[in-house]
């Protein structure tokens, strides 16, 4: 299309926040005050930590929608209007180290279990996308495609994904020859051959599978034991 | 499920937590084991038990192990198969999940809900067009149950779909016609594409169901502003707030429903409650000075200026504030063209939102006439010649617009924000040179602005020329925002163009997911698409969703007339 539209309707930017509020709307009903929703950012790339957020949103917040409907630019201003405006955050991270020594899956559930753990005052109730979280003693919900489906978990993976973009920015500026800032951590050609060259860093997750295929093709071109020290 | 001998036994040797039989154990001494020479069902079901032992233990892979065995050496049982998929859906491993629910659903077909549960899973893996396939057999299955109906709707919705959406809840009305959440669904549908007379029915309906639904009442507070129907806003924000006192939206939108009826007392009050209250933000600002110029309290007026963004209107109502005051403004004035900042950022956004919150027409209004009597001063300024060609085009009159947009430009000189609201105004106004003109001189300015880059890509595909040309600067603009919609549908349409109707299909496809809403003249490109890859029933098909979206697009209709025909006949 030629350009952005035209400013959208008020009623209708409403009627979608209306339609992402559904969930809420129905904890609310059931007389729980506080609702949560909750989301994670990281699971799939080859480094980087996995970080999880809990948000309990006061109202519905303008914009809010999933972080992939939504440029970079967009989720940095939302997540300054999430974290200012009077909604609860929490978020919490599990370093690549974790995530070798208990599994992915594991990792999940405890940087969710801990974001929900730092939201203050603390939630009566969680909506998470997915799956639901082991272990925290607020009956939940799991929503799949939670982050379209919901105002709360959609404000959380805005937050879990700015925070997590972050985090791989500064690992960027530590290990510089991995281009972490630019592919957050995934598997592209770059990070590969990168691996390759120059081995793994301790920002890696060594215990994922590409990782042993890209360390044991380094090995192969015998530069496997330099490291990224080198 | 049956509960075999053999279960029974299994069963008492968990009772007793001892005795492995052989087979199956858990860890710390649990053993949940059969007697030798069982049937599978038998150790079926024992693995079954370990599972949810296992499951309890937060041993989540020894877990989905045992029930993996369970449901193999038992594969006509259900009720392994069901923990299975629960357990791959917790681990989000979807592809499993879907595995064994296909295989449970070839089990009991007949189970709507198991369809349910595949199309979930389906839309998960962004399968959406079998996901829909799947809720639609449940809704054959069981037309009676809504929930198949409901699932099937937000699919669509979150597929950004509305128009079939729409429908599904308009059939979802017709089971169940005393069903206020239905209508309210249906309503905010309506509202979400623009259809502000059906929504105000369906929500109204809603409310006589259930007078105290009070979001379907905030909705329609809302739609009835959007629709000019102020007074009747103002009435449904007011019952809305005797429930939710706090809400601060509401009280916003009730704070510009009370000006635009001239109530600006009780204006005032809400909305400087606003303004001293916590969070608040330039626009509410805005708000409240422009409600205190219009009552008649300048003085009031320059206390709520808002401490930082939208400098040049804010010193434009400034000046409004001194001429009401009987103060000379000239001076103000005059410092406006040397301020610092993005007139057009003002334009856009802050302008743009008063004219929205108090009514384009009659705020529209306001401001040209401030403006006219600023020109009698004799004041030169760049920054009121914008700010009047942009309040003419927020008025639809562009060619006024245009008009003394180039009368800046010849005074002014040349100027990025100038050029790029010049093509606006040309683009409206059908001027394929000017817009390309303006477009290429805001490119010199800032070569790599995605924006620009799209907007002029998009205006040689429209125009069927230069395609290259077009094809390279979207994907330029492309490559800074991969997912903008409004890039992906113009490279879309340049596809088109060349001929090549399977990646326009795919692009605008895409572009379609990634707006947050439905869009008419996207549904009217993919419908093109469709019938330059000789599928006429789908052309058909999402030329109706364009109609339905925006009555008036043009073209639409004369080739519904031309196809629909044939569509129906199948040839």
């Amino acid at each position: 299309m030629a350009r952005r539209a035209r400013h959208t309707l008020d009623s209708s930017e409403a009627a979608r926040l209306q339609s992402m509020w559904t969930f809420e709307a129905a904890a609310h009903a059931q007389g729980f005050a506080r609702v949560a929703g909750v989301d994670e950012a990281g699971r799939g790339p080859l480094a980087g930590p996995v970080v999880a957020a809990a948000v309990v949103l006061v109202e519905p917040v303008a914009g809010v929608d999933d972080s992939k409907r939504l440029t970079a630019s967009r989720r940095e201003a939302l997540y300054d209007a999430l974290c200012g405006g009077g909604h609860a955050v929490g978020v919490a991270l599990v370093d690549a180290e974790t995530i070798d020594r208990i599994g992915i899956q594991q990792a999940n559930y405890m940087a969710m279990a801990r974001a929900v753990a730092a939201l203050d005052p603390t939630p009566a109730f969680l909506l998470v996308d997915g799956f639901s979280v082991p272990g925290v003693p607020w009956p939940q919900q799991r929503i799949i495609k939670g982050d379209q489906r919901s105002l709360s978990i959609a404000a959380a993976s805005i937050i879990a994904k700015v925070t997590r973009d972050r985090i791989m920015t500064e690992l960027d500026a530590q290990y510089p020859v991995y281009g972490f800032a630019k592919h957050k951590g995934y598997g592209t050609r770059a990070h590969i051959e990168a691996l390759r060259a120059f081995g793994p860093c301790p920002a890696h997750r060594r215990s994922f599978a590409p990782m042993n295929e890209a360390v044991t093709g380094a090995a192969l071109f015998g530069v496997g034991d330099r490291g990224w020290h080198s | 499920m049956k509960l075999a001998l053999p279960v029974t036994l299994v069963y008492l040797s968990v009772t007793v937590g001892c005795c492995s039989l052989g087979g199956v154990h858990a860890d710390n001494g649990a053993s949940f084991a059969q007697p030798r020479n069982t049937t599978p069902r038998a150790q079926s079901y024992a693995h079954y038990l370990s599972a949810l032992v296992q499951e309890r233990r937060g041993e989540f892979d020894k877990a989905l192990d045992e029930m993996l065995q369970a449901a193999t050496l038992d594969p006509s049982a259900p009720a392994p198969m069901l923990r299975l998929i629960r357990a791959y859906l917790q681990r989000q491993d979807f592809e499993n999940a879907l595995k064994f629910t296909e295989r449970l659903s070839k089990l009991t077909p007949d189970n709507a809900k198991l369809w349910i549960l595949a199309g979930e899973i389906y839309h998960h893996l962004e399968r959406d067009e079998e996901a829909a396939a799947a809720f639609r057999k449940a809704i054959e299955l069981d037309p009676e149950d809504t929930h198949s109906y409901d699932a099937l709707a937000k699919l669509l919705e979150d597929m950004n779909d509305l128009v079939a959406t729409v429908e599904i809840y308009e059939r979802l009305v017709a089971m169940s016609p005393d069903s206020a959440t239905f209508h309210y669904q249906l309503g905010v549908s309506l509202a979400r594409m623009n259809d502000l007379p059906a929504a105000w029915t369906a929500l109204e309906r809603a409310l006589e169901i259930k007078s105290d639904f009070v979001r379907a009442r905030f909705l329609l507070g809302l739609v009835c502003l959007d629709e000019g129907r102020v007074e009747e806003a103002v009435l449904h924000l007011r019952r809305y707030l005797v429930r939710r006192s706090g809400d601060r939206e509401a009280k916003e939108r009730l704070g510009y429903g009370l000006a635009r009826l001239g109530k600006y007392a009780e204006a005032i009050e809400i909305l400087a409650g606003i303004v001293e209250g916590p969070h608040v933000e330039t626009g509410h600002h805005l708000a409240l000075m422009y409600v205190l110029l219009r009552s008649g309290q300048p003085r009031d007026a320059e206390r709520y200026m808002p401490p930082e963004e939208a400098p040049f209107l804010t010193s434009f109502l400034r000046a409004v504030a001194r001429r009401d005051r009987g103060e000379p403004v000239t001076p103000l004035l005059e410092t406006l063209d040397q301020i610092e900042g993005s007139l057009e950022e003002d334009c856009d956004r802050f302008l743009g939102e008063l004219l929205r919150k108090f009514g384009r027409e009659d705020a529209g209004a306001y401001f040209l006439d401030v403006l006219n009597e600023f020109d009698v001063t004799g004041i030169r300024s760049r920054t009121l010649r914008v700010l009047r060609g942009r309040i003419l085009m927020a008025l639809d009159r562009f060619a006024e617009a245009r008009e003394i947009l180039n009368g800046a430009l010849d005074e002014f000189g040349a100027d990025k924000e100038l050029h790029y609201s010049l093509a606006i105004a040309c683009e409206e106004l059908d001027d394929f040179d000017g817009t390309e003109r303006y477009l290429t001189k805001v490119l010199e300015a800032a070569p790599n602005d995605p924006e620009i880059l799209n907007f002029l890509g998009y205006l040689y595909a429209e125009h069927n020329v230069k395609l290259d040309e077009a094809e390279a600067m979207i994907r330029a603009a492309l490559e800074q925002e991969p997912e903008s919609p409004y890039y992906l549908d113009s490279l879309g349409w340049v596809f088109y163009r060349q001929g090549k109707a399977d990646k326009a299909i795919e692009y605008i496809q895409r572009a379609i997911l990634f707006m947050n809403g439905d869009d008419a003249i996207l549904r009217d490109h993919l419908g093109d698409a469709h019938l330059l890859n000789g599928d006429v029933r789908r052309a058909v098909i999402e030329w109706r969703k364009a109609r339905r979206l925006d009555p008036k697009l043009e073209g639409v209709q004369e080739k519904l007339d031309q196809y629909e025909e044939q569509a129906r006949s199948g040839k």
